[in-house]
């Protein structure tokens, strides 16, 4: 397989990286209501995660196995936080970060 | 007329094998590799965040880190992963010197990183942040400090390519070029999400 199958997309990648970063950074100062912020921040930074895994790790052009090996750990992730919920659920929910 | 035939000696390319779904042997390897970096990762991201939940003060801490030199330090590997793409494009074209040169590029930007970071430690010392001074501080240089030892082996790795190339010299290590970019492409990765978790999410946020 040819990882720079997309080699001409590299350099739009890059400039689409940048300025979500920057995007991620101003949208850090605004003033939104409750945890917003919080969602808009980390719906940038997966935008950008996916942005880096499918155009540079040519992970679009990889077979089931190379999506289990990496949903798999996601996963587990997942149960690690949900199991610890009931823990938490008496807290209110500050993300007020 | 015998039909049986023996086989004396064969030679196998690991590089060269294919999978049924077409990835090579080499690039499934690097994959398990990111596989178990992600579950390490992961672990101490969801144990950051669920201990920030409880912990909203420590957003007067997250406060004391520095925005400009974290958004610097991403624009920085951005570039830097750039770099080493261009570098596997070029190796896959046949122009081993030029790759060389974009290597160089890319070990400069990951150095100019760690640089930033150590100039990063330097002020939070100097203020007397240190991993033991509270939680907040423990998992702000046990995270940093894994990902920065990432990127310390990634630098390793490109330098080894990059003595190679810059002699025409790669030779078998040429398919190593795209493998170390996939391992930088996951380092960046790794970073797209603790910025915003240590740096942008404080004080002032989201009133």
């Amino acid at each position: 397989m040819n990882i720079t199958t997309s080699k001409s997309n590299h350099e739009l990648v890059y400039v689409a990286l940048v300025i979500l970063a920057l995007v991620t950074v101003g949208a850090s100062f605004l003033h939104l209501a409750g945890n917003e912020n919080v969602y808009l921040i980390f719906g940038l930074a997966t935008v950008q995660c996916l942005l880096v895994a499918f155009q540079y790790m040519g992970l679009k052009l990889e077979g089931v196995m190379v999506y289990g090996l990496v949903i798999v750990p996601l996963i587990l992730f997942a149960i690690l936080v949900f199991l610890c919920i009931p823990d938490i659920s008496h807290y209110p929910l500050n993300l007020k970060l | 007329m015998d039909n049986t035939s023996t086989v004396d000696h064969v030679e196998y390319e690991v590089e060269d094998y294919t999978g049924p779904a077409g990835t090579t042997a080499g690039r499934l390897g690097v994959w398990i590799l990111i596989s178990s970096e992600i579950t390490i990762f992961a672990g101490l991201l969801g144990s950051y965040i669920l201990f920030r939940i409880f912990h909203p003060e420590w957003s007067e801490e997250s406060a004391h880190l520095n925005i400009v030199l974290g958004t610097i330090n991403t624009i920085l590997l951005l570039s830097s992963n750039f770099f080493m793409m261009k570098a596997a494009s070029a190796v896959e074209q046949g122009n081993q010197k030029k790759s060389a040169k974009l290597m160089l590029l890319t070990i400069a930007l990951g150095l100019a990183f760690l640089v930033v970071k150590g100039f990063e430690y330097a002020a939070e010392f100097s203020h007397g942040e240190f991993p033991s001074t509270s939680t907040f501080w423990s998992f702000y240089f046990l995270l940093t400090g894994l990902h920065g030892t990432h990127i310390l082996g990634g630098l390793i790795a490109i330098g080894i390519l990059w003595a190679h190339a810059k002699n025409d010299n790669l030779g078998e290590l040429k398919g190593r070029v795209a493998l170390t970019g996939l391992y930088w492409s996951f380092v960046e990765v790794v970073w797209i999400f603790l910025f915003p978790l240590l740096y942008l999410l404080r004080e002032g946020v989201a009133k």
